[in-house]
């Protein structure tokens, strides 16, 4: 069964001494703890999402808000198994074809766009499914018994970060800063584990 | 989500001493700001009659084109003085396929392919936007921008430490967005530039 969120803002009370959630309610605590969690999901994809896009032809570029649900962005995408390359600088479209909006074609590369648009080129000339994955969304949590998104032993780092935001209400600057950098810090050492082994492989 | 939701948060996270009014005013500055970065971007179509002359408006909403496009082919940026140097003081009467785009009305915000299309087409704009509705992962590093301007401007609640420790972790929460705090290598500047 998975756990759920009471346990998890409880053990984030007990941490600024509040247990009972006098001077931090426990409505503030799930909020911001939230919010951590979709930021931190957005960087360490621990919680992955996939949507079968439907493309339309002749629509070579789709908004993330209004095409594309639940994804923060886009990571890898696969259509009918076969793995679609990522054009990293999206500018690059351009050099491609420079009439990369109309070409028409088996897919071949796609971009983000910033993080508002998706674009593949070519476009297919009939409707393809293409299943995009990458961080999921993670839902706001606005009761103690909504399940959480993130395994307990994952949860530790978005922890320090909502126990950062609750201080900072408070101006306890010193704590702010070290809960910070201490998170910031294990962040960065996870990114320098994940480059190690993508060129490991 | 909308402006409101990313206000209470300020409120929130400063213990209720922000001034409300003026949190509104810094929110939309912090929006406008992050026009420089590829976070809130859009395409934006729009059909031109010939009658148009080639001259179109952007929307007020447009923080920032980064590329602009007649009929999906790209467009060239260019200043006015490059037209005059290329093609003369009757630049402006050339007649054909554009291949440009330049600044028309910087006040009334107006573009104008070069050469002026004979017939009519669409114009697409990939560009970043203001929005009052943010995505729910932007909320938080916006509230936090916005707090930071709030406490560290001149006001009874001045905090400059407690500013300082808002930055702080917007820059932490930008990072993890995937909001890169640099400058972008081209098309840098707000649309009037354009």
């Amino acid at each position: 069964m998975a756990e759920t969120a009471e346990a998890l803002v409880d053990s984030l009370l007990r941490r600024l001494r509040d247990p009972l959630g006098e001077a931090h309610p426990r409505s503030l605590a799930l909020d911001v703890y939230s919010r951590v969690q979709v930021a931190l999901n957005a960087f360490r994809a621990y919680v992955l999402g996939r949507f079968d896009l439907v493309t339309t032809p002749g629509k070579s570029v789709y908004a993330m808000d209004a095409d594309i649900y639940g994804l923060h962005h886009v990571s890898v995408v696969d259509k009918a198994g076969l793995h679609i390359d990522e054009i990293p600088m999206w500018r690059d479209l351009w050099k491609l074809s420079t009439t990369w909006q109309v070409d028409q074609g088996p897919i071949r590369g796609w971009a983000m766009v910033g993080l508002g648009l998706f674009a593949i080129w070519p476009t297919p000339p009939t409707p393809t499914t293409l299943t995009l994955s990458g961080p999921r969304v993670t839902p706001m949590l606005t009761d103690d018994d909504e399940p959480l998104s993130f395994r307990r032993e994952d949860a530790d780092i978005a922890l320090d970060l909502a126990n950062a935001l609750l201080l900072l209400r408070w101006r306890d600057l010193d704590m702010v800063a070290e809960l910070a950098s201490r998170a910031g810090a294990r962040l960065s050492l996870h990114e320098a584990n994940t480059k190690q082994e993508e060129a490991r492989l | 989500m909308s402006k409101a939701d990313v206000l209470q948060l300020v409120s929130d996270l400063s213990a209720a001493q922000s001034d409300d009014v003026e949190v509104g005013v810094l929110y939309d500055e912090v929006i406008r700001e992050l026009g420089f970065y590829e976070v809130l971007t859009n395409l934006e179509r729009r059909v031109l009659p010939a009658s148009a002359n080639g001259i179109f408006k952007q929307s007020p909403s447009t923080l920032r084109s980064l590329e602009i496009a007649w009929n999906q082919r790209r467009l060239d940026r260019v200043q006015e003085y490059t037209l005059r140097a290329v093609y003369g003081a009757t630049w402006r009467s050339r007649v054909g396929d554009p291949m440009a785009v330049t600044v028309w009305d910087e006040s009334e915000g107006e573009l104008r392919l070069v050469p002026r299309p004979r017939e009519g087409g669409e114009v697409q704009t990939l560009r970043t936007e203001t929005r009052d509705e943010l995505p729910y992962w932007l909320e938080l590093p916006v509230a936090l921008m916005v707090t930071h301007r709030e406490f560290m401007r001149e006001s009874n609640h001045q905090d400059v430490e407690f500013a300082g420790a808002a930055l702080g972790l917007a820059h932490l929460f930008l990072n993890l967005v995937g909001v890169e705090l640099v400058l972008p290598p081209q098309g840098g500047g707000q649309e009037s530039a354009a």
